[in-house]
């Protein structure tokens, strides 16, 4: 069976929201089940924007290495825990009837938080293609994106709901009109983030593409369907890659590093292609039959597969000259190969117990047999194309692995392999480094045979519209992935405070409000000095955060076509407008339905400081 | 049967003592490697076999290299050549044979260890070439 994907909860709990706002009667257990179910969601929506910024706003507003959609969730949470406190404020005793839409959304939703916390990694960096994914800006811009979406939708269903009640702001329906308010507020600070950094759609295709993660290996059996196949292949080549992202990660001493386990990755690698490559024969076989589009990719893509075969048989070879002081021992990539390449074989011969061995082949399956209609043809992409990118990925993690192991001084050739005249008492010898530059020679080449198979089978997954056409998106996202993904508490990127926040710290006052005003004294006066040219000299550039220049008070910096969209905010930048001054300058009234839509920010004087300097003062100015 | 294969198995009947025996095991198991590293053809049915069959050579030699009875110098190179699958699942077999009764008698427990792990190496090679 196929794994869960985020974009299939997230179906259900929007679908489920939006049907609770336009139902004829917003509140048909009454205002209290509503109540109770907004802070349900309330707490979902702030748990998805903490997944995107894991910081406190003070803490935030020390960072300078914040992205844009990471401020702005930050800005989301404050108005969102403003809901909420408006909300629990009005909670009354628990409702006899739960309102079962509401609460069958904010289940959605927090499943769908569920599913992509199974990729959150015991270690700082990772595991797997899709936590990297998960990690990604893209990611991080889909998400809160869609977090903005869901407060609009509650802030509708709330105004809705109060104006069911007794006329506010009494009782619960004043409540829930100013859980609306806070709401509309949390789905409007998205917008300086949507201006500066959009998000893509190929973002929220890579996000919604997220599966749960396989959570334990599933041995192949005999007499496995087609479709089992083809998901056990996806489930295997999905392990595989996250245990060869691992193995790479580990030191160079660790015992499942071996010259065994590398040989047995490149004898796999040379059967998985093969195999790949029938499959893909004759995928493109039935497509052509079928008038299928995606034919000719599909037979490229089988190409290139074959191209792959003998590099990956000339790793082996050459990996058969060299040993580690460790000798072979099974590793989680060997076994989850293993099963790879043993659905791959059931999958493309005629013996449903089909196993490398001699004895337990069978003859090939006709291409008519192996897919019988098109979604089978799909299918078949689907799952040779994840094969193909968890080989791609072996055979970079296995070139990192060996190269480590050679600096170790862990690689050694058989004697009997070096010139007689060397006359080694031993029958082994460190490699030269010769060899090992050979080895990682072929390791180059044989992961650019594998990287041009997955890039023609992305060419064929998008012509046939496989379902795994998302992969390629998926792969850009991860290789952008933020290199460290702070966490709270971590001090990097933070900036010298300025000096009235140096001056309240200093007097020991931690309140948050008086912080986050001296801040907004401290960047307006920064701001003042530079048009009064009596700043002093700009620091230099920081090679870390490439962003716009330091944009006017009252500005919006543009984002420059192809620039990062990392670093170019927080309070306490010098020159720069904090975070909620962006907000009122970008009017976040703007982004308000009936309100015309967004604009562009305005280019005009600076609101003075003074206007700007309490957070409450900027709610309500958007409200 | 080729006459390398031969030569192959007559040198492991003929070994006696344990250092005599790894030497031998190498050199039956390099051959295994290569014939089988020669053998494997994606044209052939038998291609997966052979692949995974050179692995396991590679990885039983290194078991029987790191054995601590392993005589210290290098010998001449054993005997290449090209070979069946079935000759090549035949030599497996009696390789496997006589490194497993060496794991039972061999003085040292390092050897017994790479006696076993190599005997397992050849049951491997044996059972993806065999018929």
């Amino acid at each position: 069976m196929a794994p869960a994907r985020f974009g299939e909860l997230v179906h259900l709990g929007e679908g489920r929201l939006q049907e609770a706002v336009l139902r004829p009667d917003p509140c048909p257990h009454g205002q209290q089940a509503v109540i109770r179910q907004l802070l349900r969601l309330a707490a979902v929506l702030t748990g998805h924007l903490h997944d995107v910024a894991p910081f406190d706003p003070a803490t935030a507003m020390t960072r300078a290495d914040l992205t844009w959609w990471q401020a702005a969730a930050i800005d989301m949470s404050t108005a969102l825990g403003s809901a909420t406190a408006a909300l629990t404020a009005a909670a009354g005793p628990e409702s006899p009837a739960e309102d079962s839409l509401l609460a069958g959304a904010a289940t959605a939703l927090a499943a769908g938080r569920d599913l992509l916390h199974t990729h959150h990694p015991p270690g700082p960096d990772g595991n797997s293609l899709w936590s990297q994914v998960v990690a990604s800006p893209a990611a991080e811009r889909a998400l809160a994106d869609q977090v903005a979406r869901w407060s609009l939708l509650a802030a509708l269903l709330a105004e809705r709901a109060a104006a069911a009640g007794p006329e506010p702001p009494a009782g619960p329906g004043g409540a829930l009109a100013a859980a609306a308010r806070w709401l509309r507020v949390a789905s409007a600070a998205a917008a300086p983030a949507r201006h500066a950094d959009p998000p893509a759609a190929s973002d929220l295709v890579v996000l919604y593409a997220v599966p749960a993660a396989a959570p334990e290996r599933v041995p192949p059996r005999r007499g496995e369907p087609d479709d089992e196949l083809c998901q056990g292949i996806i489930a295997s080549a999905a392990r595989l890659q996250a245990a060869a992202i691992t193995a790479a990660g580990r030191p160079a001493w660790s015992p499942t590093a071996t010259a065994g386990a590398w040989r047995w990755d490149a004898a796999a690698g040379a059967v998985a292609s093969h195999l790949s490559e029938l499959v893909l024969r004759a995928a493109a076989a039935r497509a052509a039959e079928l008038g299928l589009p995606g034919a000719d990719e599909a037979a490229a893509a089988a190409d290139a597969m074959a191209a792959a075969v003998p590099r990956w048989h000339f790793l082996g070879i050459k990996l058969g000259q060299v040993t580690t002081e460790i000798r072979f021992l099974a590793s989680p990539e060997v076994t989850e190969a293993s099963d790879l390449l043993v659905r791959l074989g059931r999958l493309s011969h005629a013996s449903p117990a089909w196993t490398p061995a001699i004895r337990d082949r069978g003859p090939l399956r006709s291409p008519a047999a192996m897919a019988p209609d098109p979604d089978a043809v799909t299918g078949l992409l689907a799952a040779v194309h994840h094969a193909a990118c968890a080989l791609e990925v072996t055979a970079i993690a296995d070139r990192a692995a060996v190269r480590a192991a050679f600096g170790a001084g862990r690689l050694h050739v058989p004697t009997r392999s070096m010139p007689e005249r060397l006359d080694i008492p031993r029958p082994y010898a460190p490699a030269p480094a010769g060899r090992a530059e050979d080895i990682d020679g072929v390791y180059a080449t044989c992961a650019a045979a594998a990287g041009q198979a997955v890039q023609a089978l992305d060419r064929a997954a998008a012509a046939a519209g496989a379902p795994s056409e998302f992969l390629a998106a998926a792969r850009a996202a991860a290789s952008a992935r933020a290199a460290v993904r702070p966490s709270l508490g971590m001090p990097a990127g933070r900036v010298r405070p300025g000096a009235a926040e140096r001056d309240l710290r200093v007097r020991g006052i931690t309140d948050l409000d008086l912080l986050l005003r001296a801040v907004a004294i401290d960047a307006s006066a920064q701001v003042l000095n530079a048009e009064a040219g009596h700043s002093r000299p700009p620091r230099p550039p920081r090679p870390a955060r490439p962003g716009p220049d330091p944009p006017r008070l009252g500005r919006l910096p543009a984002r420059p076509a192809g620039r990062s969209c990392r670093g170019p905010r927080t309070g306490l930048n010098p020159g720069k407008p904090p975070v909620w001054l962006c907000h009122i300058n970008c009017q976040v009234k703007d982004d308000v339905p009936g309100a015309g839509g967004p604009r562009q920010p305005p280019r005009g004087a600076a609101r003075p400081a003074s206007a700007v300097a309490r957070p409450g003062d900027v709610m309500r100015y958007a409200l | 049967m080729a006459a390398d294969t031969g030569a192959v198995l007559e040198r492991l009947d003929a070994a006696a003592g344990a250092g005599d025996l790894l030497a031998a095991a190498w050199d039956s198991f390099e051959y295994l490697l290569i014939a089988a590293e020669a053998a494997a053809d994606p044209g052939s049915a038998s291609f997966a076999a052979m692949q995974l069959a050179a692995a396991a050579a590679a990885a039983g030699r290194d078991a029987v290299g790191h054995a601590p009875s392993m005589p210290a110098a290098a010998g001449p190179p054993g005997p290449h050549g090209t070979a069946a699958a079935a000759g090549l699942a035949e030599l497996a077999t009696a390789l496997a044979g006589r490194l497993s009764h060496a794991a039972l008698l061999a003085g040292q427990a390092a050897d017994r260890a790479a006696f076993a792990e190599a005997a397992a190496e050849a049951a491997a090679i044996c059972d993806l070439l065999g018929d």
